[in-house]
């Protein structure tokens, strides 16, 4: 087995673009597009229990909670998929296009019914950093 | 390829742990997006999206550059919180496209959002 020893991969003909080969062994894809720039598992209080390039978690309210980011993405245009975590009706999780910001996740969470609630939740985050 | 290649099973940091490179490559998000479906639709950001077409209320194709190697590919979408009860998920699936669904589950109907938000794990072709 061949092993790379380094702290930093960094492309030649662009520093932030590093070409993959595909699991078929013909097409390529990116691995800094591909990789998550950040993710957490957060409680219902926005308690960060694990994370990358997460520093805190806020609790605004109910089902309202924001992290904030380390490493800042370029801009609010970044792909942030989340999931609920429990067992009953609901766990609705979308991100708050009010309070999200190129630093900031925004996670709010939801019943089927329409009305806010405290659950835990997990997230990860592709885009661009800064 | 001008300026070479790396083949490795392994790659190590010096404080963050070794990974084996099967990892980089199985791990990666190999598609992800973020598409405003209101107003003029518009794909705001994207990695291996070719295009991404309006299919109607609250649907969003998004055709990719480089295909999966089959439709058992991951995806997930999560919508935003413009209105509440946005739900998303990944429909239609077909090696060189998915599609973004967007309900509301109040009314049970599709609806446009602003930020709409997709990422697909699995094999390229």
């Amino acid at each position: 087995m061949s092993e790379i020893k380094t702290d930093k991969l960094t492309g030649t003909s662009t520093a932030g673009s590093i070409v993959v080969t595909g699991e078929g062994n013909s097409t390529t894809t990116n691995l800094q597009q591909g990789l998550a720039k950040a993710w957490a598992n957060g409680t219902a209080t926005a308690t960060v229990n694990d994370s990358f390039n997460v520093s805190a978690g806020t609790d605004h309210g109910t089902g309202d909670y924001t992290l904030t980011v380390t490493n800042n993405f370029t801009s609010v245009n970044y792909a942030m998929t989340a999931t609920g975590r429990g067992n009953t009706a609901g766990h609705i999780v979308t991100r708050n296009v009010a309070r999200g910001a190129a630093g900031t996740l925004a996670v709010e969470i939801e019943t089927d019914a329409g009305t806010a609630g405290d659950f835990a939740f997990d997230c990860n985050v592709h885009g661009d950093l800064a | 390829m001008a300026n070479g290649k790396i083949k490795a099973d392994q790659i190590e940091h010096s404080t963050a742990g070794s990974l084996d490179t099967q990892y980089v490559v199985n791990g990666s998000a190999k598609a992800w997006s973020q598409v405003k479906q209101t107003d003029t639709f518009a794909v705001n950001d994207s990695f291996n999206i070719s295009s991404g077409v309006d299919q109607g209320t609250g649907i969003a194709r998004m055709n990719l550059s480089t295909s999966f190697a089959n439709t058992t590919f991951s995806g997930h979408c999560t919508n935003d919180s413009s209105g509440w009860g946005h739900n998303g998920c990944i429909d239609d699936i077909a090696t060189s496209r998915y599609d973004m669904y967007q309900m509301q589950t109040d009314t049970t109907g599709a609806a446009d959002t602003p930020r709409t938000q997709s990422v697909a794990f699995g094999d390229l072709a």
